[in-house]
């Protein structure tokens, strides 16, 4: 078996969300010595980068997508374990996202942290409701180079504003970037605010992602 | 003249009409709900709601924050919700008493943030919505026939920085109907204003204002299966104070409830039931509604659909469960759609949506001026959809095959050739004809003659004589002072 058509199969695994041929293919794989972070860099990324793309052009469902998500989760899970100390894939953007204070709809930033999580970030969900203080912790805790909030009520998003001035305060607003969604959340908000990105939707919050880290 | 309580065919009553449902589905729904209230319970972190609920015999985990809701628990809640609930107007004669039976009424959307400007070119552009576009529709949805409320359909998105939105959309409701409206987007801690507004229009007249209150209102449970904070406070406070509510869930099957629209049907069905019966621990005979907004998620883009038929199944077994449990059904979601501005799409989805739940005898059911599933009003499909609506009263009428209606007489006497133009009996019941204001029914010629005008841009032109000659204010000009001052002093507090 070649090597690229090893990792074919295991790129392949993912996209179809078969379970026994992913587990079968990593064990092989590691069998003919490929190393943990090697499978996870040339098979599982780029068949979750597959998924986004077709998700993107209407071919794969979401349902789809947490599935293969949840696989790609489940397999380098156990490569982690046996990678060696101090090894690790290579270090992705780190995004903290929540839906702020007040405000309880998350389904949409629960679609928008999977696609992110799908096309390779790390992400850390402060979840809903979540205080405003909450965002700027955990992007101190995990060193974030982005913060997404959601909100979706006029008389919640005031607290995307609030959260600009909150990291202004906490002395990490320029290691940050932000980024602002949910139904009345727009561009000219965004400007206003001072966030960095308005995403409308999903795909669109990755590709804004995918900018501003770009930019960093 | 408003039409309220169009009746659909159902049972003794005349009309055309469907049951979708038979009474063993709907008995297997309820013990399926049941099972999921008793099981799985209902997650809120309000200590007080969930107090009421333990005393009343659930089984409340304080910590978790979930209550486990006995079946006789829920009975006991069903029998004491009234199966008629008044909403009162400003104008007396215009309240109007939604009733659980096959009794149909049209209710605008609420609360959309964005709306959609439109010139007299046909072009359009969406921008976030005012207090000064939410007069407008407040007066579109006065004039028009078909809506036996007039709820507001948008947020005064120019306040929400500036002051309290909340008290300026319902004073601006209080100012510019004299039908009955439920506020879409009240704060549980905004009830003491409001209730002090409603005195403003009764002169302060505190017992008429607790009487006939005048600021119905509405919540949301969180699906699936919570109720947040500001919901469980909403329901308490409105019960307590015998104020209407509509409890809607808007659960979207394959996201926050199962694919199933079956399935997705017993959860809901779940999140409103354990909604009501808090409601009746907190006042026996608190009046409630049972509404829906449940729709799918679209499982291609995780959004959720307005214009999908499955909505419309979703409102029509909301309107033959509720009936069920004896509550009357509003405000169920109908004349939705997904289009962005009003065109085929928005027409279609309109017309089937609005037909359906119609159909099946839902009391109240709004989605009148929406567009984008409800994040966009245009004022311009207010007035379309009023003619949508009364298209589909007349539908629901049916026919009443009797010898009087045959009219065999004008039959004989009129014979063969001949015409019944000019007979009596049809200038009696000329106006029973169904009679559109913007769709037109004119052959080619005059039509082109007219400007080969659209739907849109008719109705377009019809907004501008309302608002030009309608004046929907029913208080004395003193009230209205008192408001705005009443209004003004509590921006000023919030800005403090």
């Amino acid at each position: 078996m070649s090597n690229e058509n090893i990792m074919e199969i295991i790129k392949e695994s993912i996209v179809k969300v078969d379970k026994d041929t992913a587990a079968q293919a990593v064990e092989n794989a590691l069998k003919e010595g490929f190393g943990p972070v090697e499978i996870i860099e040339k098979g599982l990324s780029p068949g979750m980068q597959k998924v986004g793309d077709l998700f993107e052009r209407g071919e794969l469902f979401l349902p789809q997508v947490m599935m293969a998500a949840n696989l790609m989760t489940g397999v380098v899970n156990s490569l982690q374990e046996k990678m060696p100390e101090g090894q690790s894939a290579e270090k992705q953007s780190v995004v903290v996202i929540g839906t702020v204070e007040g405000d309880v709809h998350d389904i949409g930033k629960n679609i928008v942290k999977i696609l992110l999580s799908v096309n390779g970030f790390e992400v850390h969900d402060v979840g809903r409701d979540a205080l405003l203080t909450s965002f700027v912790e955990k992007a101190k805790e995990v060193g974030a180079n982005i913060v997404a909030s959601s909100a979706l009520m006029t008389g919640t998003m005031e607290g995307q504003r609030e959260l600009e001035t909150l990291l202004r305060d906490a002395g990490i607003r320029d290691r940050v970037k932000t980024m602002v969604g949910g139904a009345p959340a727009t561009e000219y908000w965004a400007e206003k605010i001072g966030a960095d990105a308005y995403a409308e939707n999903a795909s669109e919050a990755v590709s804004k992602a995918r900018e501003l880290t770009a930019a960093k | 003249m408003v039409k309220a309580n169009i009746p659909a065919g159902q049972e003794h009553i005349e009309g055309l009409g469907l049951e979708m449902l038979n009474n063993s589905d709907l008995r297997l729904i309820h013990e399926a709900t049941m099972e999921v209230l008793e099981n799985i319970g209902i997650e809120t972190k309000d200590p007080e709601a969930l107090q009421l609920y333990a005393d009343a015999g659930c089984e409340v985990d304080f910590e978790k924050g979930v209550a486990k809701i006995p079946e006789y628990v829920v009975m006991d809640a069903i029998r004491s919700s009234p199966s008629r609930v008044r909403l009162a107007a400003v104008d007396k004669k215009k309240d109007l008493v939604l009733r659980s039976g096959p009794y149909v009424n049209w209710a605008p959307f609420g609360v959309g943030i964005e709306f959609l400007e439109f010139d007299a070119n046909g072009k359009h552009r969406v921008r976030a919505s005012t207090e000064a576009d939410l007069k407008k529709s407040m007066t579109i949805c006065d004039w028009c026939d078909g809506f036996s409320v007039a709820d507001p359909t948008i947020a005064a998105r120019d306040w929400t920085e500036n002051g309290r939105a909340d008290l300026h959309e319902v004073s601006t409701a209080l100012c510019n109907t004299t039908k009955p409206f439920t506020f879409g987007e009240p704060e549980a801690n905004g009830f003491e204003d409001y209730f002090e507004m409603a005195k403003l229009v009764y002169g302060g007249d505190e017992e008429l204002a607790r009487k006939r209150p005048l600021v119905n209102v509405c919540n949301c449970p969180t699906s699936p299966l919570q109720i947040c904070d500001n919901s469980t406070q909403i329901t308490i406070r409105a019960a307590r104070n015998m104020i209407p509510n509509v409890v809607i869930s808007m659960s979207m099957a394959g996201g926050t409830g199962p694919v199933t629209p079956e399935g997705t049907l017993v959860t809901q069905n779940a999140e409103v039931l354990a909604d009501i019966v808090l409601a009746q621990l907190a006042e026996k005979g608190a009046p409630v509604t049972y509404g829906t907004a449940t729709t799918i998620m679209d499982l291609r883009n995780g959004i959720a659909s307005g214009g999908a038929p499955e909505m419309a199944l979703f409102s029509a077994a909301v309107a033959q469960v509720s009936r069920f449990y004896g509550i009357p059904c509003g405000d169920a979601a109908g004349c939705w759609t997904d289009s962005k501005v009003p065109d085929a799409q928005a027409g279609f989805e309109k017309g089937l949506t609005a037909m359906v739940p119609a159909l099946a005898g839902a009391n109240l059911i709004f989605g009148g001026g929406l567009l984008e599933m409800g994040q966009t009003i245009s004022l311009e499909q207010l007035v379309i959809d009023n003619d949508v609506i009364g298209m589909i009263n007349s539908m629901l009428k049916g026919m009443n095959i009797t010898d009087s209606r045959i009219l065999m007489d004008d039959i004989e006497e009129v014979g063969i050739g001949g015409h019944f133009i000019a007979r009596a009996s049809t200038r009696k019941a000329m106006s029973e004809q169904s009679s559109p204001l913007v769709f037109d029914r004119n052959m080619r010629g005059p039509w082109e003659k007219k400007g080969e005008k659209d739907a849109a841009l008719v109705a377009h032109e019809k907004v501008e004589w309302i608002l030009e000659n309608h004046d929907p204010c029913g208080l004395d000009r003193d009230v209205v002072k008192d408001l705005e001052a009443f209004v003004a002093r509590r921006d000023k507090e919030f800005l403090k």
